[in-house]
């Protein structure tokens, strides 16, 4: 039920293991189970905000679906079709529906390109304007969309401030008119007052553009501002995914209702439960038998050790992996 | 560039540079005697007024040799270091960006030619070709490149998991796009580095070469072969084999100066 055939995008069962050489005379590898087994679906128009904390594969997970990296298996399937199976130029048509916003636009901008050739260059590879003049015009337009001024154009990446940056990001995501964007923490390395400009603009141009967003970031206040429905991960597994807010109204795993405790509220006379979770996330190398949340859970009991729990359907439509329910 | 002028020893390397390449371009200004005719009236006479740097043993002016010297010096440096550039940058370039098995077999084959003494590959090659000035500028462009291979690959390895590059492939771009437009421009500064540390090492070689009599051929002078005639009157005349050691010593220093000022520059670590 949970990858009904009018998602624009699925992912099944996808995997990446990452080999560490551990030493030089050692035959034997060691993985890093960056992304082990997530499944999900998107559907049109939707935003999924996707959480977790740092080292648990979210990056990973949005490299995987551009392609930009290969999962060891899994599917991924775009609007129907396969887009693992896809190759040379076939790759690149269902590429161009799928664009990406880094994190940092410090390193995501090439240091030596101007701002309107950063901005071209898509168009210019998938020759979407006749002439040179035209691409100009289509990243003038770009250039309004997303708020930089005109004369933008002829200055490098330096020269910009950190907000303006990432809009250079947004309007090259934008440039070849995709379908989704993968935004894999946009807004995390601006500070508060730009956050909320970037992700007022991310929310214009989804409905001005009709867009589908995969929303990556480690702020569950941003996620339950920009997204319909949020998952959480953990460890390289999605451990729970809802509509947002059900989510905020009534965390179901204990990894999710830790993340929620953990959010400050601007109010320091209000007193609340904490919930801690004892420990350091375990390495990815070798994750914890069963639940991999079990070594830090107040509620672990016994099946959560050996067998670990399937992401299975819970109340209406949300999904959860844990014992309790 | 300006801050380039305000490094000490880039500055002292570039005027060095810059001196030597106005000596080779005006040559025929400065000298003054024909390099290749020989005085039966003045041989072997130490410096003096008439004779800067003396004459040798068939009365041929040291001085307006070695002005003609540098020439070689140069043309040879420049074009063995281009060739081994060249190479090095191609499958530099190659072996960081496809990696895998393509990586593993660039890397072993060079692991095989630096296990190799370049010198006397080049000795056994030059005997083998014979001496020409052509031939010695190839065969050590040929035995010179891996070096710059090395280095090539290792930007290309950090620089192609760098997001702006990840960006332009989300966007289409194809492999030659990223090479040459995304990746290939940062790695520059490290190549400039290389390239001029090769130039004072290729002079280096053809000084070596023409020494043992098997690189530029007399009666062309070159700063090599004016040291080999210097030897054979070492105990009578000087100013034959002093002048220019002198001068293959301080072209090599020039040069090494200038990619050790390029260096601290291009690193960040050492900006202050």
């Amino acid at each position: 039920m949970e990858h009904s055939s009018n998602n624009l995008l699925d992912v099944l069962n996808l995997k990446k293991y990452f080999p560490v050489q551990t030493t030089f005379f050692s035959g034997s590898r060691d993985l890093v189970h960056a992304v082990d087994g997530v499944s999900f679906g998107i559907q049109p128009g939707e935003t999924l905000g996707l959480v977790g904390e740092s080292g648990c594969g979210k990056s990973t997970l949005a490299r995987l679906i551009l392609r930009l990296i290969e999962p060891d298996s899994g599917e991924i399937r775009f609007a129907r079709e396969d887009f693992l199976g896809k190759r040379g130029e076939e790759l690149r048509r269902l590429r161009r529906k799928i664009q990406i916003v880094f994190q940092d636009p410090q390193s995501s901008l090439n240091p030596r390109m101007k701002a309107g050739e950063i901005i071209g260059e898509p168009i210019k590879i998938h020759s979407l304007a006749p002439s040179r003049a035209a691409r100009k015009e289509m990243v003038l337009d770009l250039f309004r969309q997303v708020g930089l001024p005109p004369d933008s154009y002829s200055r490098y990446p330096h020269e910009f401030s950190g907000g303006q940056r990432q809009r250079i990001g947004i309007a090259r995501a934008l440039a070849l008119n995709p379908e989704l964007i993968v935004a894999d923490e946009p807004v995390s390395s601006l500070d508060v007052s730009i956050q909320a400009q970037i992700l007022n603009l991310f929310s214009d141009l989804k409905t001005r553009k009709n867009l589908t967003y995969l929303f990556i970031s480690h702020d569950l206040r941003v996620l339950s501002w920009i997204s319909d429905r949020i998952a959480v991960m953990y460890l390289g597994e999605i451990v729970e995914i809802a509509s947002t807010p059900e989510l905020v109204k009534k965390p179901l795993h204990p990894y999710t209702q830790a993340l929620f405790a953990a959010v400050p509220i601007p109010d320091p006379s209000t007193r609340r439960e904490k919930i801690l979770v004892p420990g350091e996330p375990p390495s990815p190398i070798r994750p914890p038998s069963g639940c991999r949340f079990h070594p830090r859970c107040p509620y672990a009991f016994a099946p959560c050790k050996s067998t670990p729990p399937p992401l299975k359907p819970v109340e209406n439509n949300r999904l959860v992996a844990c014992y309790l329910y | 560039m300006r801050k380039l002028l305000q490094n000490p020893q880039a500055l002292a390397g570039g005027i060095i540079i810059l001196f030597l390449a106005l000596v080779a371009l005006l040559a025929p200004y400065l000298s003054t005697h024909d390099p290749g005719e020989p005085n039966l009236w003045a041989i072997l006479l130490p410096p003096s007024s008439g004779h800067l740097l003396g004459t040798d043993d068939l009365g041929r002016d040291v001085f307006s040799r070695m002005v003609y010297g540098s020439r070689i010096s140069l043309l040879v440096g420049l074009i063995a270091v281009g060739i081994a550039s060249v190479i090095g940058i191609i499958l530099g370039s190659i072996s960081g960006f496809y990696g895998k098995y393509t990586d593993s077999i660039i890397m072993r084959f060079v692991d095989i030619m630096l296990c190799i003494p370049t010198f006397f590959l080049i000795l056994a090659v030059i005997a083998l070709i014979g001496p020409s000035i052509f031939n010695i500028m190839v065969v050590i462009g040929v035995t010179s490149w891996m070096g710059v291979t090395r280095l090539v690959r290792a930007e290309f390895l950090s620089l192609r998991e760098r997001e702006f590059v990840l960006a332009a492939r989300a966007a289409g771009a194809k492999n030659h796009r990223l090479i040459i437009r995304h990746i290939l421009p940062h790695a520059l500064n490290p190549i400039m580095v290389a390239f001029t540390l090769g130039l004072g090492g290729a002079i280096f070689i053809e000084s070596a070469l023409s020494f043992l009599g098997i690189g530029v051929q007399p009666p062309t002078p070159s700063w090599g072969n004016i040291l080999t005639e210097g030897k054979d009157n070492i105990d009578i005349a000087w100013w034959l084999s002093v002048f220019p050691g002198l001068a293959i010593l301080i072209t090599v220093l020039g040069f090494y100066l200038l990619a050790e000022g390029i260096r601290e520059l291009s690193n960040p670590r050492l900006k202050k």
